[in-house]
């Protein structure tokens, strides 16, 4: 009798979220705050990778200038650091569409 | 073409208002330093005012104080857990500061403090400092292994570690970058539309009436984006900085 009544209850509130969530996906505002976030996400994967890049090429400079061995390490951490620029904005990625 | 020339970057000019050089650094009092310390006195306006009456049915300000405080307060405990309850004060302070800062520098003839990278990047250092110290706080020299991922072959080690240290590196920096680009690519959007107006408006009756009727409405919309940017990117940094902490306190 209980376990029914739960049933019924349930699948009313799954009915009523459903029909929350259509109406949700025809408002047009929040159509563009999606946008805003999708703007915002490509953004910050975009800053993630040259941050990579920056921060490899830096320290490849760095460890060259100190060992006077100019173009090495330079393009060595260039790698590193795409490589790491990528992994960043992979994770970000990931922890976004977990969110989502 | 106006006599006077205009640029859209004139508005992040440095203005310094009292020169002062202490042991050969530059700590002149500038526009910069004017409104980070007006947006903080506004947060603590803000918050105190908010909070004096302390009554159990809270009035506009408490409620607007108490929802800053709600908000932050689960995002730390929905990202860091219950450890993050000791940072509150911490990513509060930052999440608070950023955010009046942007919403000031909307205002007309004022100044954005966090359109400077020399700002941000202060914020994302000192981020960034919290989080390696917590680190090493709370796992000692075993922090280290962040760096190393397990479950991998060891030949890939001398690959993976230099990787995983720059990407760690690069945290501040994407994240001072990221804030200080949004301020100031939407400030120069807002001025150079604002700037159409002016244009149309010294082109003639038809030009004025251009001017009013295109960029006019145009930037309203664009106010209310930067607005709604001004929010977005302080909460960016905020949850940016709870997923570092939640590293730091839980590896990953």
């Amino acid at each position: 009798m209980s376990d029914e009544k739960l049933n019924s209850l349930a699948e009313r509130i799954s009915r009523l979220k459903n029909s929350r969530n259509t109406r949700r996906g025809e408002a047009n505002e929040d159509d563009t705050s999606e946008r805003a976030r999708g703007m915002s996400m490509g953004t910050r994967l975009g800053v993630e990778l040259f941050a990579g890049i920056g921060v490899g090429t830096f320290i490849g400079y760095m460890i060259d200038s100190f060992f006077e061995t100019l173009p090495l390490f330079l393009i060595i951490f260039l790698f590193f650091g795409a490589a790491g620029g990528f992994l960043n904005a992979y994770r970000a990625f990931m922890k976004d569409s977990d969110n989502n | 073409m106006a006599t006077e020339k205009h640029s859209p970057l004139d508005q992040f000019k440095i203005q310094s208002y009292l020169d002062l050089e202490v042991a050969g650094y530059d700590l002149s009092f500038t526009n910069s330093s004017l409104f980070m310390l007006l947006s903080v006195a506004l947060v603590t306006l803000f918050m105190t005012v908010g909070m004096s009456k302390r009554s159990m049915i809270p009035g506009r300000w408490q409620s607007m104080a108490e929802i800053s405080y709600e908000f932050i307060a689960s995002m730390l405990k929905e990202n860091v857990g219950n450890e993050g309850r000791k940072f509150f004060p911490f990513l509060f302070t930052i999440f608070m500061f950023i955010l009046f800062s942007n919403i000031l520098g909307l205002i007309p003839f004022s100044f954005t403090a966090t359109s400077h990278i020399a700002v941000t990047f202060a914020l994302a250092l000192v981020v960034f400092i919290m989080m390696v110290a917590v680190g090493f706080i709370k796992h000692g020299l075993g922090f280290l292994k962040f760096f190393a991922p397990s479950g991998i072959p060891a030949w890939l080690y001398p690959l993976l570690i230099p990787t995983e240290i720059i990407s760690f590196l690069a945290r501040p920096v994407s994240l001072s970058i990221r804030l200080a680009a949004a301020m100031t690519a939407g400030h120069i959007l807002l001025k150079v539309c604002a700037g159409f107006i002016i244009m149309l408006g010294s082109a003639g009756i038809f030009g004025a009436i251009a001017g009013v009727a295109i960029p006019l409405p145009i930037l309203v919309a664009l106010i209310g984006l930067e607005l709604f940017v001004a929010f977005l990117q302080a909460y960016i940094f905020a949850i940016l900085t709870s997923f570092y902490l939640h590293d730091a306190i839980h590896m990953h």
